[in-house]
């Protein structure tokens, strides 16, 4: 692997913008046509999908120019894949893959972020994607969760290191817990043995430590006995099912999303939530769990020569069409009293959070600007609260509510169904 | 080529340090030219201030929307209007909307849909701008070419602010003409094909009933949409033909009878292109779509304004069709598949699937005029791709050309296409050859004329119109500062 | 008498008029327009003529006023504005070029009449859009140049409709076809490869035809024009709608022409009305006006080749459920006047006498464009000035007619007066200048700008004026073409 596997691809952009914007035929307006937060922020064409693959050409033809505007376009990306979905609903082409390429390009090539160097050089002291205060299983004290590491497990339960230590944020995995333990599954958590899922590192381009985080995670998995793993973290969700997958680490794990779990639970009559949750809520699509959340796709083969963009055997493209949208929205409306109201960007083509691709560490200011564009458009739903199923996108999405002061409530789904049964 | 500090930094005066950049990274995505800078203006008063600066430096502009593909010269400062992307007015009440460049056709129409309403959408897509000069499917009941616009604001390339029609006599959208002689003599394009100079900063588009649902109902995930139901009076077919005399036969009627919202000439190739959504379905998909037709035809939408409008539209389209010997095709009468193309060819107007997923280039003779003498020249370039085919030096789409009626069928388009491997130079050298032919023929035989550029042979045939337009641009571009060239939208 | 033999040599001297009174004839018009005498008359035939007038005008100085309709004229746009004018008078070059059913077009020369042209269109099938019942002289090249309002504005998708190509000289004497006429080839050798010309736009990036329209003979010597065709419907049912108040039958006719469901579509007030079907100008309008509602929609709902019953039948059934909710009725016949008898007049030209003199003998208009919603206030500020006028406002004739696809409105106001009273006629004209200052103070816009109200109009768009005048620099340096009219 690497950016020159991808040269076709990225020669392949023939600039018709479309991976500015939501799938046309989706636009429902004037406003909350766009579905790109960076070039919606930073208005160079150079900011959108295909202006990176457009650089991405250039620089492997002539050579890469690392200039402050370079890095400010590679790093002021949340990687939400949002332009790849956008794009390939018309055209059969790679996205994605080259735009994480050349971030692990510029981070071999020692053109990093100081804001992101510091998140990582946090992760190989502390196994942690955030500052890492106290133990890390704390948050599990008095729960009386059975400890993978000593233990065999069916299921492991995959916290994350921001529910482990955010204090803000540890209800999730409080929430989540519970939830498994009312409906009798056999699980454990690795506490403060577990280690960061490395999904963000590898996001922000730090390729290697992803590698090192995945082989330590798949390590803890094999002597846990687990055959599943749940989380309730979305980016976690994407690390195990697809970026593990990806580079042949997965095996035949089982990894689920705690939505896909509940719902199934639901099916089978583990879970019943019973109680009213009066709530008019709408619902955010993690891009990790929705259209990224798509499960990897082995492919291996060669173009066929000529004029056509295909492959024998034919390549099959990851276009955000198997991505977890379902199981959420099908909780939710298990809920009595919840009444769900889409916005006009869901699913597929949702609008970011703003968290993803490191943004949140090396530019605040753009994360939240792009949170509160999502905030913006939820209010315009008249829900009294945004749920969401992934733990960064709800603390992004309650610090833009701070800096608002808008009086929409976020909750998680787990923090509903809990609500509902207890 | 940079530009002298001196002069980035009136500019930047101008537009703010933010919306200013000549930084050579960010080149290549735009059209890989060396353009002295980029500059975002947001409003007229900056793109005036920007253009009289052009004229006070010698420095070249261009003005681009969402700039799909272009062709510039080196050191030109490039406008992007990407911030300058507001919908100033709907007026239902008299059937237009101003808007400002960067709306794009999509949002406009979305907005348009909720109130009965919507817009010609250009062939080159929905994701283009919504004041783009152009034509598409929907030509047959939305007109085409330069004649959706109303009132224009202008900025000329002297930097003057000039409002066409009443909008500078009274500052209302409704009309570009006047008073006496109308502006929009001029004032047709702000992007190829034929570029005005200057700056279109808003314009008002036409707009027309729209009798279908407020939002498609559509369902699935990219890239599987389709439509819960059809829409009721709402129908999309395709109808081939035994020759192409029969096909024209159909179209011209159904053009005179008023029944058709978009008739659109498509191959089967493009209807292939359209209803997939990977090159190797789309080259099944042509194999087996191909085996179903007997010759060239066409994609119809009907759209009754009542129940008892859609069952006589309809009545009408199966005389018309059967007197001309058609024959509908069956793929389309799937409810599925033609969901997918009543939204796709009305709400995106099908291009990138067509013509860009394969790959490769395509060369491209499109002319807008009078259809039937159009297509009778078009048999002759189709038979001439013939060979290239046999060769493999061409993507084999059966030689068709396609094209559409254009205002109940007064007016009309035709387009031939050759795709090819650009990288191949036997390919690239007989399309060429090709295109050079086929152009010079239609000259030669009195068809039309294929304006590509400045090029003296060609304004001698058509009344040294070539000389004319450079006396004008010497009047409005004393400094020259505003050369042809540019983005398609 | 030196500069008449120049010009007599030129064109030749059969088409030199050396009769006084013929020249004269030109040198006023109904209009308020001041006199100036022409010094000559030429009545061209052919390409080569033109071009000689031309010559000569450019060797010479010598003002050029082009003139394609026969009298009365009414615009002063006839009339010269300096003295030493030659009035090109083309209303003799009366060759129809051209009716082609299959690609609905039709060509013709300045001087075919629209009487003339209809009768030729209708042997093939096709019928043309055309203006309010034109006077019998009235020029269709005339017409469609002074870009008229049309009475079926569904077929008006472009202000410059119905107008396709044309073949222009320019004031520097050079020859230039606009649109799919330009080339390649002439106009012969395109019809003999099936081309006809039909497509107005270009070529090039110029839409050249705009140009030549609303420059009332200010750039060029237009010698022919083709011009979209519509086809003969085989079934019509004419209706009108009366009302006491105009917004409901604004509100109908914007949907019968957003719908695109009737042909003819415009709107009179009684007094216009009565006046039309007033035959003589000694006949009484009076009963049959007060007989009439106040403001009368009238429309035609038509069939053609297929099913044509059906096709009204379905739209009829539409329009009704549009009536019912406005409350208003559409009728075949009332106070004495029946949509067929309307029909029938608005489909041919005016008969003799001209309706808008029959009633005093002359008339001025006030026209322009303007939004739906300020129609009835502009109105209003007309009448009130009328009254202040003391011209009777119910004697003032409206006309409206929704433009380009409704995308605007023509109104119309016509005042009758009887041109050999002095009082009367001065009353008209300050009438007309109030009303006209007036008008555009709220948000009319006249877009065909003549006479005396031209500079006020034109003064307000220095903008445009001044990209006009580059036009006019180019295409007549040296302002031989119709001085003195627009803002030249």
């Amino acid at each position: 692997m690497g950016l020159d596997e991808y040269k076709g691809d990225m020669e392949m952009c023939c600039r018709c913008s479309a991976c500015k914007w939501v799938p046309m035929q989706r636009v429902s307006g004037h406003r909350f046509a766009n579905v790109c937060p960076s070039i919606s922020r930073y208005n160079f064409h150079s900011y959108s999908g295909g202006g990176r693959l457009n650089i991405g050409a250039a620089m492997l033809k002539n050579g890469f120019n690392y200039t402050p505007r370079l890095l400010d376009i590679v790093y002021n990306c949340q990687m939400c894949g949002a332009c790849s979905v956008s794009c390939n609903y018309a055209m059969d082409m790679q996205v994605m893959e080259p735009l994480y390429e050349f971030r692990i390009k510029c981070v071999e090539d020692g053109k990093t972020h100081p804001a992101l160097d510091k998140v990582i050089a946090n992760l190989r002291k502390h196994g942690s994607m955030v500052p890492a205060k106290g133990k890390r299983g704390d948050w599990a004290a008095g729960m009386n969760l059975k400890d993978a590491t000593r233990e065999k497990v069916a299921v492991l339960y995959y916290v994350g290191s921001l529910t482990s230590y955010d204090r803000r944020m540890q209800k999730v995995a409080k929430a989540t817990a519970k939830i498994l333990q009312k409906a009798g599954v056999d699980f454990g958590i690795a506490g403060d043995a577990e280690t960061s899922s490395g999904g963000r590192a590898y996001q922000m381009g730090y390729k290697e430590d992803f590698l090192n985080q995945a082989r330590k995670n798949m390590a803890l998995i094999k002597q846990s006995g687990a055959k599943t793993i749940v989380t309730a973290s979305a980016e976690a969700y994407h690390a195990f099912k697809v970026l593990y997958d990806k580079f042949n680490l997965k095996g035949s794990l089982k990894v689920l999303h705690i939505s896909e779990y509940i719902q199934q639970l639901i099916k089978d009559g583990k879970l019943k939530p019973r109680k009213k949750v009066d709530l008019a809520v709408t619902y955010h699509d993690p891009c990790h769990l929705g259209r990224l959340g798509e499960p990897w796709i082995h492919w291996q083969g060669k173009k066929v020569p000529g004029d056509r963009f295909v492959f024998d055997p034919p390549k099959v493209y990851r276009r955000g069409t198997q991505g977890v949208f379902e199981p959420p929205r099908d909780v939710l409306k298990s809920i009595p009293g919840i009444k769900l109201t889409e916005m006009n960007r869901i699913k597929e083509y949702a609008w970011c959070c703003g968290a993803g691709g490191g943004v949140s560490e090396s530019n605040p200011e753009f994360a939240e600007w792009t949170a509160r564009e999502r905030i913006e458009e939820a209010e315009s739903t008249g829900a009294e609260a945004l749920v969401t199923a992934c733990p960064w996108c709800e603390k992004t999405f309650n610090a833009a509510i701070e800096a608002t002061g808008s009086h929409l409530k976020v909750y998680d789904v787990v923090e509903l169904v809990e609500k509902a049964i207890e | 080529m940079a530009l002298s500090k001196e002069i980035y930094s009136a500019f930047e005066d101008v537009v703010g340090a933010e919306f200013i950049s000549d930084d050579p990274v960010i080149m290549p995505s735009y059209h890989a030219t060396e353009f002295a800078a980029i500059v975002l203006p947001e409003n007229t008063a900056q793109v005036q201030a920007i253009i009289k600066l052009c004229n006070k430096h010698k420095l070249p502009f261009r003005p681009v929307c969402t700039g799909w593909t272009g062709k510039f010269a080196k050191g030109v400062l490039y406008l992007d209007l990407r911030r300058m992307n507001r919908i100033v007015e709907i007026n239902e009440k008299n059937m237009y909307a101003v808007v400002e460049p960067y709306v794009i056709t999509a949002q406009l129409q979305a907005e348009l849909m909720k109130r009965g309403l919507h817009l010609n959408v250009k062939g080159a897509g929905s994701n283009c701008s919504a004041m783009l000069r152009g034509h598409g499917h929907l030509d047959q009941t939305t007109s085409g070419d330069d004649r959706n616009h109303l009132a224009i604001e202008w900025v000329t390339p002297a930097g003057d602010i000039v409002r066409s029609g009443s909008l500078g006599s009274s500052d209302e959208w409704f009309c570009g003409d006047g008073p006496g002689p109308s502006l929009r003599s001029i004032l047709t394009s702000a992007v190829p094909p034929g570029v005005t100079p200057g700056v279109f900063t808003k314009a008002a588009m036409k707009i027309y009933h729209w009798p279908g649902p407020t939002r498609f109902p559509i369902e699935g995930i990219s890239p599987n949409y389709s439509l819960s139901e059809i829409p009721p009076n709402l129908m999309a077919r395709y109808f081939s033909f035994p020759s192409v005399e029969k096909m024209w036969q159909a179209e011209i009627k159904i053009g005179e009878s008023e029944i058709a919202f978009e008739l659109m000439g498509f191959n089967v190739a493009m209807v292939a292109a359209n209803i997939t959504t990977s090159n190797e379905e789309e080259e099944k998909t042509f194999k087996r779509l191909s085996k179903e037709v007997q010759g060239p035809g066409f994609f119809i939408i009907l759209a009754g304004n009542s129940a008892a409008d859609f069952a006589y539209k309809k009545r009408v389209l199966h005389h018309i069709v059967n007197e001309a010997g058609g024959k509908s095709l069956a793929s389309l009468e799937d409810p599925r598949t033609e969901g997918i193309l009543l939204c796709q060819c009305i709400r995106i107007s099908a291009s990138i699937r067509e013509t860009f997923r394969p790959g490769g280039a395509f060369s491209s003779i499109p002319v807008m005029g009078q259809r039937d003498l159009t297509i009778k020249w078009a048999i002759g370039a189709g038979k001439a791709k013939e060979p290239l085919i046999a060769k493999g030096l061409i993507v084999d789409d059966g030689g068709a050309a396609f094209g559409w009626g254009v205002e109940q069928g007064h007016l009309g388009k035709t387009e031939i296409f050759c795709k090819f491997d650009p990288q191949n130079p036997v390919a690239k050298k007989a399309v060429e050859d090709w295109h050079k032919e086929q152009s010079a023929r239609a000259f030669k035989e009195r068809y039309f004329a294929l304006l590509q550029g400045q090029n003296e042979e060609i304004g001698r045939g058509l009344s040294n119109y070539h000389r004319w337009w450079n006396e004008i641009q010497k009047e409005l571009d004393p400094n020259r500062v505003s050369p042809e060239g540019g983005a398609l939208v | 008498m030196m500069e008449q033999a120049a010009l007599a040599s030129a064109v030749g001297r059969e088409r030199v008029s050396l009769d006084p009174a013929e020249i004269d004839s030109f040198s006023q018009d109904i209009s308020f327009t001041n006199r100036v005498r022409p010094a000559s008359l030429v009545k061209p035939r052919t390409a080569a003529d033109i071009q000689g007038i031309l010559k000569f005008a450019n060797a010479t100085k010598t003002a050029l006023v082009p003139v394609s309709s026969g009298p009365p004229h009414f615009r002063g746009d006839t009339v010269p504005s300096v003295g030493g004018a030659v009035i090109v008078d083309m209303s003799g070059m009366k060759q129809i070029m051209l009716v082609d059913r299959a690609r609905r077009v039709a060509m013709c020369e300045p001087g075919v009449t629209f009487g003339e042209l209809i009768a030729a269109a209708a042997r093939e099938g096709l019928r043309l859009n055309m203006p309010l019942l034109p006077r019998a002289s009235k020029s269709v090249v005339g017409s469609i140049l002074e870009r008229e309002p049309v009475v079926m504005p569904k077929y008006q998708w472009d202000i410059s409709d119905p107008l396709a190509c044309a073949g222009i000289y320019f004031g520097t004497g050079d020859e230039f076809r606009t649109g799919q006429a330009a080339g390649p080839g002439t106009v012969a050798e395109q019809w003999a490869v099936g081309g006809v010309q039909k497509a107005p736009y270009g070529p090039g990036t110029a839409s050249w035809h705009r140009l030549i329209q609303g420059a009332q003979g200010t750039m060029g010597i237009v010698t022919w024009i083709s011009m979209r065709c519509e086809i003969l419907p085989s079934l019509e049912q004419p209706f009108f709608v009366g009302s006491s108040s105009l917004d409901p039958l604004l509100e109908l006719s914007y949907w019968l022409i957003r719908l695109r469901a009737v042909n003819e579509c415009f709107i009179l007030n009684n007094t216009n009305l009565a006046t039309i079907f007033t035959p003589t100008p000694a006949a009484d309008d009076r009963k049959l006006k007060s007989a009439l509602p106040a403001w009368t929609l009238f429309y035609t709902v038509a069939g053609y080749e297929y099913f044509p019953e059906e096709r009204v039948d379905s739209q009829i059934k539409d329009i009704t459920g549009i009536t019912q909710r406005l409350g208003i009725e559409a009728v075949k016949a009332a106070g004495g006047v029946s949509a067929n008898e309307i029909l029938k007049l608005v489909q041919q030209p005016c008969g003799n006498p001209y309706w808008k003199l029959r009633p005093k003998g002359a008339c001025q208009d006030i026209f322009y464009l303007t939004l739906r919603e300020k129609i009835e206030e502009q109105i209003a500020a007309v009448a009130q000035l009328a009254d202040k006028a003391g011209y009777a406002a119910s004697d003032v004739g409206v006309y409206i007619q929704p433009i380009v696809q409704g995308t605007s409105h023509h109104c119309e106001f016509n005042l009758f007066y009887d041109p050999t009273n002095s009082s009367e006629r001065n009353r008209v004209k300050e009438l007309t200048g109030s009303a006209t200052h007036s008008l555009i103070a709220k948000g009319a816009f006249f877009s065909r700008p003549y006479g005396e109200s031209a500079r006020a109009i034109l003064n307000r768009d220095a903008a445009t004026v001044a990209v006009l005048n580059t036009f006019k620099k180019v295409f007549d340096p040296n302002n031989v073409m119709n001085p003195g009219k627009v803002c030249f």
